[in-house]
């Protein structure tokens, strides 16, 4: 089994050591092993797949290859069990790794912070720093909105240093009712709700990984309060049996699931979280090869460009980026 | 959507990026014991451009469209292999120069660039310039089909813009003569053609790192006195997609399809200088003005070996 982690070996090392604590801490074993393995093979992640874990590092308020707390929570819930098993034999810490595009994929965060969902889902950064969405991959029922230019409202949230941010309130796109579900707040502004969208696909970013039935797992939230939510489907045992539920039958393993995270609380000391999930819509997904094929060729003609955007020539903090600008 | 051809161009490009940052920091430093980092001229540029060639390889082959273009091989001077004696349709060959400018990269770290073209098979199984990439470590140029384009080299291919024409003549700077290949003993023939265009500048670092600037830049000329190999013309190539004016020393004006015709007689074994000597200029009186310079130097001097490296 092989686990590449794109990001640096010290953030590795710090996920990790949570992710043994937090896979016990969620109560992982609190659920019947074959529903939690049934969980782990509808996602595409377990202990017997070579899965390239990618954590966003574009966040517009951290210095560029930083990993906000809200996305390294959501690593830890996914990669959780593997890499705890990792740590227990074969564990390779590594300065810088290289991650397979022809393996399963897994990205954890939305694209405004995880580069190789802008280039999976169609996003593209403009001169003026607006991350629009092109289209030009796969059509799906639902998308996140990031273009700042978009939207208007905006909501507050306690980060976990114990800081009050500001940020636009994006909201989730659902492309086939043409509606924008924004998270909710409160009189004072603060997030009282999240939404997360959890998408599984072909990885039909190389050719060979379409072939070999390789994946796309996608956990984003509009907020990191919402990526970080993503734990509850693993210690809410009802919520992953409807999920279950919902995919039993399908006719295809890929699909778009959409969360609400609700219950939110602030705390100065662990930040804004959401106390449960609620599945609002689960959208079973099929494609032609005409649409694989030009989803990959979408991809592959942005690659060069899209390295531009998200690598540049080396890190480039972002110092004194106004997070509402 | 783009054609084929602009993802191979794309692919090229990706790698070149992967190269030029890679001579930027070239691991032959290591050669003498220094830390990372630490300048030194005294490194070795045959070793430089052969783990150049690597880099490239392996930069192209983790691009995701790779699988797609169905690459026989990455050949060049660090990487010479018999050819097939047919290709199939759609099979491409890249043809690359991983280092251009060796010696200018071992003594200055300028003046260098990487050169990589992609050669396609037709129906017949002949192979057709499909592409070419010159990326040197501030600009790109893209050649593909008969449309030029530049850009930043670290920028993506998506902002790069379309070359037309050259930029025309500036009166308030003199004009330039980039003279490629020079050698300590081509000094008098050097000496000789500057006597002939005293007000011109003169720079003695040209070849693909500097023809492009002949439409794009203040550079008014490129003259180069030896055959070359085609990698080592790929940018007078790119100067015939534009109405910059390309022949050679005689005088005789070459036009783009004829030019290509060399390049399509390509042979894939050994270094093969097919390139005759030749005169990049922004319009066609400053061409004449320097064939003239360079017919009457060389009638002046002992004629050099033009085969000669």
């Amino acid at each position: 089994m092989v686990i590449e982690v794109e990001a640096s070996a010290k953030i590795v090392s710090a996920v990790a050591s949570v992710a043994k604590s937090t896979w016990s801490w969620l109560g992982r074993y609190s659920m019947r092993r074959t529903a939690t393995d049934a969980l782990n093979e509808l996602l595409g992640v377990g202990l017997r797949t070579d899965t390239c874990f990618r954590i966003g590092v574009l966040h517009s308020t951290l210095e560029r290859g930083s990993v906000h707390p809200d996305d390294a929570a959501a690593f830890a819930t996914i990669a959780g069990p593997s890499l705890a098993h990792a740590m227990q034999s074969d564990w390779l810490l590594l300065d810088e790794v290289a991650g397979d595009l022809e393996s399963n994929v897994v990205v954890i965060g939305s694209p405004g912070s995880e580069g190789l969902s802008r280039l999976i889902f169609g996003y593209q950064e403009s001169s003026d720093h607006r991350l629009q969405y092109t289209g030009t991959t796969l059509d799906l029922p639902y998308r996140w909105e990031e273009d700042r230019a978009e939207v208007s409202a905006s909501c507050l949230r306690m980060q976990p240093d114990g800081h009050t941010s500001r940020r636009p309130n994006w909201p989730i796109v659902d492309a086939r009712h043409g509606l924008s579900l924004r998270p909710r707040t409160n009189n004072e502004g603060f997030l009282t709700s999240d939404y997360l969208l959890v998408t599984k696909l072909p990885n039909f970013l190389t050719a060979s990984g379409n072939e070999r039935g390789r994946t796309i797992l996608s956990v984003g939230g509009s907020h990191g309060v919402a990526t970080r939510a993503v734990e509850h489907l693993f210690s809410q045992p009802e919520l992953a049996a409807e999920l279950l539920r919902r995919h039993h039958g399908a006719p295809a393993p890929h699909f778009q699931a959409l969360f609400e995270a609700r219950s939110v609380v602030h705390s100065a000391r662990l930040g804004s979280t959401a106390r449960r999930l609620v599945l609002v819509d689960y959208v079973p997904l099929t494609f032609t090869d005409q649409a694989i094929h030009l989803a990959h060729r979408a991809a592959a003609e942005r690659f060069t460009d899209w390295m531009r955007e998200t690598e540049g020539r080396g890190i480039e903090p972002r110092r004194g980026v106004d997070p509402l600008s | 959507m783009g054609t084929d051809s602009d993802v191979c161009a794309s692919v090229l490009r990706f790698a070149a990026q992967r190269v030029l940052r890679y001579l930027e920091t070239s691991q032959a430093w290591q050669q003498l014991g220094l830390a990372e980092g630490q300048f030194h001229t005294g490194d070795d540029p045959i070793r430089a451009d052969a783990e150049a060639h690597q880099e490239f390889e392996a930069a192209a082959r983790s691009h995701p469209a790779w699988s797609d273009l169905r690459v026989w091989s990455v050949v060049g001077e660090e990487n010479i292999l018999p050819p097939p004696e047919t290709f199939s349709e759609g099979t491409r060959v890249i043809v690359l120069d991983s280092l251009d400018g060796s010696s200018m990269w071992a003594m200055l770290r300028q003046g260098y660039c990487v050169a990589a073209m992609s050669l396609l098979a037709d129906s017949t199984g002949s192979l057709q310039l499909e592409c070419g990439v010159i990326a040197t470590p501030v600009h790109s140029f893209t050649l593909a089909g008969d449309e030029l384009r530049f850009g930043p080299s670290f920028d993506g291919p998506g902002n790069d813009a379309l070359m037309l024409s050259t930029v025309p003549e500036i009166d308030v700077r003199p004009r330039s003569l980039a003279i490629n290949g020079y050698k300590a003993r081509d000094r008098p023939l050097i000496l000789e053609i500057m006597r002939r265009l005293p007000d011109w500048d003169v720079v003695t670092n040209a070849g693909n790192p500097a023809n492009p600037y002949v439409v794009m830049g203040s550079l008014t000329a490129t003259v180069n006195t030896r055959y070359q190999c085609t990698w080592d013309a790929l940018g007078i190539l790119a100067c015939t997609a534009t109405d910059a004016v390309v022949g050679n020393l005689e005088g005789t004006i070459v036009s783009g399809p004829n030019f290509r015709h060399l390049y399509n007689r390509l042979l894939l074994e050994g270094n093969v200088k097919c390139i005759p000597p030749m005169i990049v200029a922004k319009n066609l009186d400053r061409f004449l003005e320097v064939s003239a310079a360079v017919s009457e130097a060389l009638r002046a001097v002992p004629p050099p070996d033009l085969m000669e490296p």
